[in-house]
């Protein structure tokens, strides 16, 4: 059995072609159609309008803590101060206060101390 | 240096295991006055910002799901242990009955999202002050005392079925009209069913949860 020869190679020297070999046309698919476009049936019905979504509330799930939720729960109870305050005379330590307050809502002050004076009564 | 306690809230029973990491170190149970203080070692207060609120409130949240009561803790609560038993002891009976209160309860918040300029109440300010700081408290606890608004009017007659007890806050200046709801844990799944059904017919409102009962935790610390 005779085998073919090898076609000839370029040598080693040379450049890469940088010309690309086109694609015959029996390659090349035909272009895809056009969509049609839906044209709609005249109708006798009147045409059904959808209700537009209104603007409205949303539910929002517990792990998804909005800013205004982690304010409102976490800040919006009041603020802790607390002071350490010393009095010194000549580096000697004469008077320590200490200090500590709650800021909160007036209504929520209130609302305790109402509710300890009907205990009371 | 002085190392306190970071308390973020106090439990009726601690979940089992590891109670996971809290904002920096690890989270605790110290049982004090009949119940337990979930507390951090840290020297100082967490800075209010958005990383240490979650934070914060990611603790609260865990610890919610796996305790049966639970009575979240003001942000920032940074005490000695003298300080905290000094705080808590004696006041059994109160700790017992507000435990007794949010047993199995979750909350949810409703908002109305445009309190229009008209119903916010007249927070008194220091130029319009009309005298004195006694003046001042009792303008603030008068517009604290405004009755809901009617959006929430539809929205309290049908979920008060669902219902334990809620708390009306009316709007200030940074906070909208918000009504808290406090639900047995066992309902959460029906109520979020109407409560989405709800949302959908008022226009206006959100509603969020479930929470841990932060509204209706007394100020205990």
């Amino acid at each position: 059995m005779k085998r073919r020869p090898e076609p000839p190679r370029p040598p080693k020297t040379a450049k890469p072609s940088t010309v690309r070999r086109q694609r015959l046309a029996r390659d090349r698919r035909p272009p895809r159609p056009k969509r049609r476009t839906a044209i709609p049936k005249p109708s006798l019905r009147p045409p059904k309008t959808r209700p537009r979504p209104r603007q409205v509330g949303h539910i929002v799930d517990g792990n998804q803590a909005s800013v205004l939720d982690l304010i409102d729960n976490l800040l919006n109870k009041g603020v802790m101060l607390n002071a350490d305050l010393i009095l010194a005379l000549a580096n000697v330590d004469l008077v320590y206060v200490r200090l500590s307050a709650l800021l909160c809502a007036a209504d929520r002050v209130m609302g305790r101390r109402a509710d300890a004076t009907r205990r009371r009564k | 240096m002085n190392m306190q306690w970071y308390v973020f809230a106090l439990v009726d029973t601690p979940p089992n295991g590891r109670l996971g990491r809290g904002l920096k170190g690890p989270v605790r149970a110290r049982p004090i006055a009949g119940a337990f203080a979930i507390v951090e070692r840290r020297a100082d207060v967490p800075p209010a910002e958005l990383g240490s609120l979650r934070a914060h409130q990611a603790v609260v949240s865990r610890l919610a799901t796996a305790a049966p009561a639970i009575l979240p803790v003001r942000f920032g609560t940074l005490m000695e242990e003298d300080a905290l038993e000094e705080a808590l002891n004696e006041r059994d009976e109160e700790i017992a009955e507000a435990f007794a209160l949010v047993r199995h309860r979750a909350q949810f918040t409703w908002r109305r999202d445009q309190p229009s300029a008209s119903r916010l109440p007249k927070t008194p300010t220091a130029s319009g002050s009309p005298g004195g700081g006694a003046a001042y408290l009792q303008q603030a606890a008068k517009a604290a005392n405004t009755p809901p608004p009617p959006v929430f009017s539809l929205l309290r007659d049908r979920l008060h079925v669902f219902v334990v007890r809620e708390r009306f806050q009316p709007a200030t200046n940074g906070m909208p009209d918000t009504l808290y709801q406090l639900i047995e844990k066992t309902a959460i799944d029906r109520y979020r069913a109407m409560a989405d059904a709800l949302t959908l017919r008022t226009a206006g409102v959100t509603v969020s949860g479930p929470w841990a009962p932060f509204a209706f935790a007394p100020e205990l610390l």
